[in-house]
């Protein structure tokens, strides 16, 4: 392996994987809605006190650069990778249908079906992404077409077998199976979408526990956040008068709010610890602690998120006598495993490392390192004495992205000219 | 203070391997990467002060046989994100 971090996150799978095992048993007393409240708005309180808590241990540290609290007046400022939205309104939207709806249409997805059908939810989001990817910036090679072929055979296989079980199937579930698949693809296409400010920039250059800070700090508002907005939502859907699974749902949430134990339930015990807070920490501390000349923590991602579903059905049917006939568990979860090294070859010949030698413009060494920064793939920038003035350290998913990225560089009015050196080989890190 | 130098190398072209396996050795490059492009290798130079980064070159890269080429340049600031 060539980042111990990266088992940070096949744990943080795994334990997602166990969530649908051990919240399912939880559906017939529980509303959904209810689990989902409890889940994300204690969460989304114990995410927030670790990020201030962080702050209030690191700026008693004497040795540690300070980290202001007006810090959170960045929230106000435009995202301009998300429309020119302010970022408290990208945390918002994405809080909501990134995470807020994807899991309510996950758990009622769950609740009408069953975990192997809404595998199939996962793997058509993680064929979306791919070619939504594909569409911007990634290349489409041999080795992604054969992931994504994978994929849609695993689709297949699973749909085979869930057509002889007609007892757990129905068109509402398949409908919330397709609205999770949605949301979960929103979330993977803009998760990512909120660069650093000049401020934070400067932070993270005399303290890197800033980011994990941000980390915990954009979570929270996206938990809380989005709770809020799921209370207009439930409330608007219970005022129209047509019956769905969703306003049963609302409904029994409306006389289960006050009822504080449902808390204190094992599985709700699990879902908040194991399946919510244990998993985004060590998650966090792999994207921080990332070493940035292997693969990047996103490309990891993408590549092991498949574990999640995986595991899920894995549990499902050893544990909880999900129908899945063993020798087609064998071969969906071939399929799957596959296209984890399938996503892996892809991702590792496709990668860009390289290097940027840059002269500037005489009077704008102070603004221009800042303003590369905020570009997408590149990592570090070192201001130099010699023949050259900068050099860049550039990590981009594939060759397309990285010229596109020159591109946007040549632009620059501060530039006066580039060099590439691309890397070959890392010697010694 | 220690002063960071990044070093661009070009070396002959019969001689890269035990080059890079020679470079590879010394303490005070605590990166090193081959590269396509005008340069054949990039090594990142960390020293206490200016008298030693004059010390490695002198007693240990202008020791090693195949290095044709230097261009080094001192690191005022590095910014990372």
């Amino acid at each position: 392996m060539q980042n111990k971090l990266i088992y940070n996150i096949i744990i943080a799978n795994i334990l997602w994987g166990f969530i649908p095992v051990v919240i399912s048993g939880l559906f017939d007393e529980v509303s959904v809605i209810t689990i989902i409240f409890f889940r994300f708005f204690v969460c989304g309180l114990v995410f927030l006190s670790i990020a201030l808590l962080l702050i209030l241990v690191n700026n008693r540290n004497p040795l540690k650069e300070p980290i202001p609290l007006n810090i959170f007046k960045e929230l106000f400022k435009k995202n301009r990778e998300f429309y020119n939205q302010k970022f408290i309104t990208y945390f918002i939207i994405l809080g909501f249908f990134g995470i807020i709806l994807q899991i309510i249409f996950y758990f009622l997805a769950l609740k009408l079906t069953s975990i192997a059908f809404v595998l199939i939810g996962f793997i058509i989001a993680n064929i979306v992404i791919a070619f939504y990817e594909h569409g911007r910036t990634e290349e489409l090679s041999f080795f992604k077409l054969l992931y994504l072929t994978t994929l849609a055979f695993s689709i297949g296989i699973i749909i085979f077998v869930k057509a002889q079980e007609s007892v757990n199937f129905s068109i509402s579930g398949l409908l919330y199976m397709l609205l999770f698949s949605a949301c979960i693809t929103f979330f993977h296409t803009f998760v990512n979408r909120d660069g650093y400010s000049k401020k934070e920039i400067k932070i993270i250059n005399k303290n890197q526990y800033y980011k994990l800070i941000r980390l915990f700090s954009k979570l929270s508002i996206m938990f809380l956040t989005g709770i809020g907005l799921m209370f207009a939502f439930i409330f608007i859907l219970y005022l129209i008068p047509i019956q769905t699974e969703l306003t049963i749902e609302i409904g029994r949430f409306f006389a289960e709010i006050s009822n504080v134990s449902i808390l204190f339930r094992s599985e709700m015990l699990f879902l908040n610890t194991l399946g919510t807070i244990a998993p985004y920490i060590i998650i966090f501390i792999a994207c921080v602690y990332w070493n940035p000349y292997n693969l990047t923590y996103n490309q990891w991602s993408s590549i092991l998120v498949v574990i999640e579903p995986t595991t899920a059905l894995l549990f499902g049917v050893f544990l909880i006598n999900e129908f899945f006939p063993l020798e087609f568990l064998i071969i969906t979860l071939f399929l799957l495993t596959l296209s984890i090294l399938l996503r892996y070859v892809h991702e590792s010949s496709v990668k860009v490392n390289a290097f940027l030698l840059l002269d500037q413009n005489r009077g704008t060494m102070s603004r221009l390192p800042f303003k590369l920064l905020k570009f997408n793939g590149i990592k570090q920038i070192d201001v130099m004495v010699g023949s050259y003035d900068l050099l860049l350290t550039i990590k981009k998913n594939s060759i397309k992205d990285f010229y596109y990225l020159i591109e946007q560089l040549k632009n620059l009015k501060e530039v006066k000219s580039i060099k590439i050196l691309h890397i070959n080989k890392i010697n010694k890190v | 203070m220690p002063i960071k130098a990044i070093m661009f190398c070009k070396f002959d072209m019969y001689a890269t391997s035990k080059v890079i396996e020679k470079l590879r050795e010394l303490p005070e490059i605590k990166k090193l990467m081959s590269l396509t492009g005008d340069y054949d290798a990039i090594a990142e130079i960390e020293v206490e002060n200016s008298e030693d980064l004059y010390d490695i070159f002198t007693k240990k890269l202008d020791q090693i046989e195949g290095i044709i080429d230097t261009n080094t340049h001192v690191v005022m600031k590095s910014w990372e994100k």
